[in-house]
């Protein structure tokens, strides 16, 4: 079969079927690749190129068409069908000879490309531990039974960002080894092991990223199939192997000097990626708000006292009004515990936000606590909070601080039914076992 | 030393990316007879190959006495996966411990690596001074591959079953779903994680039985080293990672693993990298004497009914039974399993109320399908319990730098002569010795095994932490209600307590998912 390119011709045979069947395939691809979506220009055009942001970047490379807003998998049905009708209406059409051999070495270059843009975003969120950051301090100090199972599965990772950027560097390495011809199948074969992986993760935990992971999966398959039946031989069968026999060569025309052109673009393109992904993480990442919190308020607070109308509400984890502990992050946002029900916001792990009170990585797929970004006003001394959560959006505190000594903070104000509020707040600092406790035996 | 065959007359015309070039014509004469593997080494070749087959062989090969003392102590008629696991899981060679940080976690734990190397030269040298005449190695190369790859296979399938058998990263139980974040070792938040979805646990099982089994046999011994290597290679790395410990025995399959695919690195890298034809020259020895064909293949086939089939039929057999080493199987108090709000707690007949920073009265409490209860105080310190811990620094091992030097191998692993380890353990013991529940997680969970006199309604509970085992509670119940205990009677500290629990029934975001499909690109 001439897909798998096992001839000892330089060229090789064309079953009509398999002419049939690459022609579906190119027209396929073109549509799963090519950026024929309005959407993707109106996105492009929507880009800030003075302020570049690396997440606008990021998604140009995530592209695939959507057709008549439909999700997931359906869009591929959608190509699937537009492909078979065009893979007849060529049939019908188009009668001359052609080399096949040259029209699947382009194709497959192109998804080379495809596959490797992709990847190789992946991988810099990853070598840049951005995709998934360390944990947050409220969502260190949460149950774990209050997690959906994605958040555990990215902050597992985010406890060890030196695994998270190894993890990104075999992606990196993979979309590397997809640019050179003779290194396709390594670079595919690695895709195949590690985003099989991550695909099968995304099944597990219910991610949300599974349709994308299975496209590039595809690709990758589609990729290897190339070299396939040559490993067979040789592996398997022990057998004498014939190597590929097509060897493109570019000439001094046109071709040639377009493929320079493409060539240095995507290079260019993955370094500034790269750049830009590095400049982001240095810049303390997307996922969380990037206005700093109340300064020096960093940390984790019992309530000590709790007033409600200026009545005592003792210490309790049942009742719903009482605040039971508190933590400011480093960043403008504030969690509260309490014992009231919460609606868990279920949004996709891995989108970017402009607005810090939009970026919701530490709020989603998570409960336990209630999460408020907060404006400071450092003359009147008061804090203006909003609930994060969109199911609680109506949650808002007017506060007013006073801080007894560096651990101690008193909040009094009231919340958008005018209750009155007043919370007493204590630093704990006590030693944690996800800290203390990786190399020695340990008495806490 | 791996031998390939290329044929170097087949440099083809550079084709034309555009139209076809009419003329071109088949150029390759495919070579029927290239069988023969190489008949001479070179001088160097045989001097890495001598040092390569002693340090290869020592890593293939169990040579701790207490593995040993082990096999022979081993209840043959009541043979249990756990005994399988321990007898492949394991034993690479480590005559030498470094007591340090990098010793048990750092680059310093794999110190026997170099040591066994030093051996292998010495060895090598040594052999090389004795046998001048010999021309080629082919029957021992192929032969320390077939240890090497039994080894690797072997202990792919059984860290496979493991997992396929979710026996290695058990479902968080009741008492640390309620529990924080960050109140757990890193390495229990990595063996959680893959607790939790125990799909995706079977999948990974799964590659690594996958690439033991295709190690098993001669034509997809290839595919299966790559697979071993990039599997227990990420293991290896995870443990690094998360501090868990045992990186060295994973590194030195990855490391087995490549010594076997690197046979057929050349021929690969020439075809695919090249573009070169060629041919792997594979080596196997004829068994022209019959004994000696009937004895390989019964060692062949005893080793594989035992590590593979046998193995399989007592991972069923304990999976169908109850029997999960890292879980208690006395089932608990009947329909309690939950978690419960401590509604009020009485102190020698006075209340107290809940405060969090409360240190005796009970914050809350978790029942669980097996005979375990926990409840939370804060501010009472207490020894953490380890687990993975035959390369984890045990209480009493202090970081004093010292090199410890033993003959008889992995003494901390399989014990030292006339240690106690492997003596048969006390069946009545299982669940209280079975102290998953706390290994690696915070203090604040006490967590006590309870035996139940259902007729007089009376729990006997005993601390499962082993320092605090003395730590006993009588306590007497009633259940007034589904959803409501009342325990009373003597704690640990011999005052009178007097407890209701009601049962919480509010969702647990972790057991039910609520996502819904999200569109990627907007």
């Amino acid at each position: 079969m001439s897909f798998l390119n096992i001839s000892t011709n330089p060229s090789s045979e064309w079953k009509n079927y398999e002419k049939i069947a690459l022609r579906f395939f190119i027209l396929y691809f073109a549509i799963q690749i090519l950026p024929l979506d309005w959407k993707f220009y109106q996105e492009l055009f929507a880009i800030d190129w003075l302020h570049l942001n690396f997440y606008d970047l990021f998604n140009l490379t995530r592209y695939t068409p959507q057709f008549f807003s439909l999700t997931g998998y359906a869009n591929w049905g959608v190509a699937l069908l537009l492909a078979g009708a065009g893979t007849l209406a060529w049939a019908a059409t188009d009668h001359k000879e052609r080399n096949y051999d040259t029209l699947y070495y382009w194709l497959r270059v192109a998804l080379r490309y495809r596959l490797a843009i992709g990847i190789i975003a992946y991988g810099l969120i990853k070598l840049f531990p951005l995709q998934m950051p360390y944990p947050s301090l409220s969502n260190l100090h949460t149950n774990y039974g209050d997690f959906y199972p994605w958040k555990i599965y990215y902050h597992t990772i985010g406890i060890t960002l030196g695994y998270e950027s190894f993890l990104g560097a075999v992606e990196v390495l993979a979309g590397a080894l997809l640019f050179c011809r003779k290194t396709v199948t390594f670079g595919a074969g690695l895709i195949l092991g590690f985003t099989g992986n991550v695909l099968a993760a995304n099944f597990a935990y219910d991610i949300g990223e599974d349709v994308y992971g299975s496209f590039l999966l595809l690709i990758a398959i589609f990729l290897i199939v190339y070299d396939v039946s040559r490993l067979n031989s040789l592996l398997f069968s022990e057998k004498f192997t014939i190597a590929n026999t097509f060897h493109p060569s570019f000439g001094k025309n046109a071709l040639s000097k377009t493929r320079l052109v493409l060539r240095t673009a995507t290079v260019i393109f993955v370094v500034f990626l790269g750049f830009k992904t590095y400049s982001n993480y240095s810049d303390g990442g997307y996922k969380y708000p990037a206005t700093p919190g109340l300064k020096g308020a960093y940390g984790y607070y019992n309530v000590r006292e709790f007033k409600l109308n200026n009545q005592i509400i003792p210490y309790s984890n049942t009742n719903p009004d009482r605040w039971q502990n508190v933590v400011f992050e480093k960043w403008a946002t504030i969690s509260i515990k309490t014992a009231k029900p919460i609606t868990i916001d279920a949004s996709n792990p891995d989108v970017f936000h402009i607005n810090d009170k939009d970026r919701n990585y530490e709020s989603a797929g998570v409960g336990g606590r209630r999460y408020f970004s907060y404006q400071t006003d450092t003359i009147k001394n008061s804090l203006v909070l909003e609930n994060k959560n969109k199911h609680h959006n109506e949650e808002k505190f007017v506060l007013y601080f006073t801080r007894l000594n560096d651990s101690t903070i008193v909040l009094k104000g009231i919340n958008e039914r005018k209750d009155s509020i007043y919370a007493v707040l204590d630093k704990i600092n006590k030693k944690y076992l996800l800290f203390e406790g990786r190399r020695k035996p340990i008495k806490l | 030393m791996s031998q390939i065959i290329t044929n170097k007359e087949t440099n083809l015309d550079k084709i034309q990316v555009g139209p076809i070039k009419e003329d071109s014509k088949p150029i390759i004469e495919i070579e029927s007879d290239v069988k023969a593997s190489k008949s001479e080494w070179t001088n160097f070749e045989k001097i890495i190959f001598r040092i390569a087959f002693i340090f290869f062989g020592i890593f293939c090969i169990p040579w701790d006495a207490g593995f040993y003392r082990f096999l022979y102590n081993l209840d043959y008629a009541h043979i249990t996966y756990g005994n399988l696991t321990e007898i492949v899981a394991f034993f690479n060679p480590q005559f030498v411990n470094i007591f340090s940080e990098s010793g048990f976690f750092g680059w310093a734990s794999y110190i026997n690596f170099p040591f066994v190397l030093i051996i292998a030269i010495i060895g090598g040298l040594i052999w090389t001074a004795l046998d001048k005449n010999k021309k080629e190695y082919n029957i021992l190369y192929y032969w320390v591959r077939v240890l090497a790859r039994y080894r690797v296979a072997y202990a792919g399938i059984a860290w496979g079953y493991k997992k396929l058998f979710i026996m290695q990263m058990p479902f968080p139980n009741t008492g640390l779903q309620h529990t924080d974040f960050i109140d757990f070792f890193a390495k229990r938040l990595y063996w959680e994680s893959l607790g939790i979805a125990p799909y995706y646990e079977v999948f990974l099982g799964f590659a690594e039985f996958l690439a033991g089994f295709l190690l098993l046999f001669r034509k997809t011994t290839s595919i299966g080293a790559i697979m071993a290597f990039i599997v227990f290679g990420n293991i290896a790395i995870a443990n690094h990672s998360y501090d868990i410990g045992e990186q060295v025995p994973s590194a030195a399959m990855a490391m087995l693993a490549l010594f076997v695919f690197w046979f057929y690195l050349p021929g690969i890298y020439k075809l695919i990298v090249k573009q070169e034809n060629v041919q792997i020259a594979n080596f196997y020895p004829s068994f022209s004497v019959k004994w000696q064909n009937y004895a390989r293949l019964s060692v062949k086939y005893a080793f594989n009914f035992v590590f593979v089939i046998l193995f399989f039929g007592l991972e069923v057999y304990a999976f169908t039974h109850n029997d999960f080493y890292k879980i208690p199987n006395t089932p608990g108090l009947k329909d309690s399993k939950g978690y419960y709000n401590v509604t009020e707690f009485k102190l020698n007949g006075k209340i107290i109320p809940y405060s969090p920073n409360d240190s005796i009265r009970w914050h809350d409490v978790t029942f669980e399908d097996w005979s375990s209860l926990s409840f939370k105080v804060v501010n009472r310190p207490q020894q953490i319990q380890m687990f993975a811990a035959g390369s984890y620094p045990r209480l009493g091992e202090v970081y004093d730098g010292k090199w410890s030097i033993n003959w008889e191998g992995d003494i901390r692993r399989f014990g030292s002569e006339g240690s106690k380890k492997h003596k048969k353990r006390d069946p009545a013991k299982r669940d209280l010795n079975i102290n998953w529940e706390l290994s690696g997680v915070g203090n604040e969970r006490k967590w006590y095994h309870y035996k139940a006199d259902t007729v007089n309604q009376t729990l006997y509970l005993q601390n499962k932490n082993k320092v605090d085992r003395n730590q006993k509670q009588v306590l007497h119940y009633t259940r007034p209600s589904d959803s409501r205990i009342i325990l009373w009677g003597i704690n640990e500290f011999k005052d009178s307590i007097y407890v209701i629990l009601d049962k919480e029934n509010s969702i647990v975001p972790l057991l039910k998912d609520g996502r819904k499909p999200v569109p990627e690109f907007k």
